[in-house]
């Protein structure tokens, strides 16, 4: 019995430590509640996987991957191709929205494909949504024209909306200067920390920048900082990672692990 | 509607599981006493195991009853990640039944039932449960052995942002390793 006691004494008073408060950094759920993650109840990029993260307390927003359809519409999904991981084959720009409509992933829910229109704006009210366009067709090979994804973006209602904050993510300059003109917060994807500071001087509309987590350090964050930028960081699967990440104390994480970098965070 | 179809299958998920919890205790106390059995009594052993789950490794201490051919085995676990990484305890119940199918000398092959109920805590309390089924694999006899693979549905819930209880279901799996000792 002491022994028991004992043990149950030990497990809790490791339960207890206090730990650093990060409540200032938002929390964003990579592709919902993260990519190709074990412990996701849904496939990431489905409607019930970004709902699903956004109903949770502690999610501040969700990072989304978007491609363009044959006849215009933007979907949501991650891989080039589709039969990766869904029942179709080729690439979201090769089919149209209706051939699309009845796409669905090769997993427990077999969740169909969404487009972007069809997310709920209500559970999006006060989040931040991230949208990384896929700008090259991955099938032909080309670029898509920048109007035309600029067009779309601008048929979807909700993404006017001012309490929902859109970023739009690229590594393509050109391309997120003509998104921002259209009157859309943009982020820059870089390589390293070092990469901004090459390119910044002509480059002054990016206010934010988003870069894996391995690539750049908390010094090179904090300069960025007092520079008036935002820094978001990405890829951190595990505990230790979102904590490596949280220390560095960038202003968002885009983590792939929602309820463990909750834990972290609160 | 399909809000209403996932609380459908989730309410009947639960009822489920109770029944599963009910079928492990009354089908195991319920056992028809063999006529030319000459130990005719309960078999006592406890084993610690190291189980590897969706959202954690276990350490799970289990205590195994068996009468003739059945047996059941209650255990009680941490996750080692989220309770000493993380510092968010995060126990786990597992309530279980199998069925000596082989028994050798030093080896037993069990099919095996398990109810597992588990929680955490994150802003709100995370209520995990699950059904599954496997195989319980012992080596020895003393002091054995045990090797444990099972899988079945999990049910996730927990309070959302509008108040409600959120709810999702999803596959579970353990594949656990450990040592026990047979105490009579």
């Amino acid at each position: 019995m002491r022994l028991i006691n004992s043990i149950i004494g030990l497990v809790i008073l490791f339960s207890c430590t206090k730990k650093d408060n990060y409540s200032s950094i938002k929390l964003i759920g990579h592709a919902g509640m993260g990519l190709a993650m074990p412990n996701s109840m849904y496939h990431d990029n489905s409607k019930e996987a970004i709902e699903y993260a956004l109903k949770m307390k502690g999610c501040d927003g969700v990072e989304v991957d978007v491609q363009f359809s044959k006849d215009g519409d933007l979907w949501l999904y991650h891989d080039p191709n589709l039969n990766s991981e869904t029942n179709s084959s080729g690439c979201i720009s090769e089919l149209n929205s209706l051939e699309l409509s009845s796409v669905k992933y090769k997993s427990f829910h077999n969740e169909k494909l969404v487009k972007l229109k069809d997310l709920d704006s209500n559970l999006l009210s006060g989040k931040t949504l991230y949208l990384d366009v896929r700008k090259v067709d991955f099938c032909t090979n080309t670029e898509i024209s920048t109007q035309e994804l600029v067009d779309a973006l601008n048929g979807i209602s909700f993404l006017r909306n001012s309490e929902i904050n859109v970023v739009v993510v690229s590594n393509n300059l050109p391309f997120l200067n003509l998104v921002n003109i259209a009157g859309y917060r943009v982020a820059l994807e870089i390589n390293d920390g070092f990469d901004f500071f090459s390119i910044q001087p002509s480059n002054l509309f990016i206010k934010e920048l988003i870069v894996k987590n391995k690539n750049i350090t908390s010094e090179q964050i904090l300069t960025y900082q007092s520079a008036g930028i935002s820094v978001t960081i990405f890829e951190m699967r595990s505990a230790s990672g979102i904590r490596k990440a949280l220390k560095k104390n960038p202003d968002s994480i885009i983590t792939d692990d929602l309820r463990e970098a909750i834990i972290e965070i609160y | 509607m399909l809000v209403k179809n996932v609380l459908k299958w989730n309410h009947k998920f639960s009822i489920g599981i109770i029944l599963s919890f009910n079928f492990c205790h009354s089908t195991f106390l319920s056992q028809k006493k063999l006529e030319n059995q000459p130990n005719n009594y309960f078999h006592h052993s406890v084993f610690f195991n190291q189980s590897f789950q969706k959202f954690d490794n276990f350490s799970m201490l289990s205590y195994c009853i068996t009468k003739n051919t059945l047996f059941f085995t209650p255990s009680l676990g941490v996750g080692v990640n989220r309770t000493f990484y993380q510092q968010r305890f995060f126990p786990q119940l597992q309530i279980g039944i199998g069925y000596k199918l082989i028994d050798l000398n030093n080896i037993t092959i069990s099919p095996e039932i398990n109810t597992v109920f588990s929680s955490f805590l994150t802003i709100e309390r995370h209520y995990f449960s699950s059904l599954q089924a496997g195989y319980l694999f012992q080596y020895g006899n003393k002091i054995f052995l045990v090797h444990r693979l099972n899988a079945g549905i999990l049910n996730e819930r927990f309070k959302n942002t509008f108040a409600k209880m959120a709810s999702a279901n999803s596959i579970n799996w353990q594949f656990s390793l450990g040592i026990g000792y047979a105490i009579n």
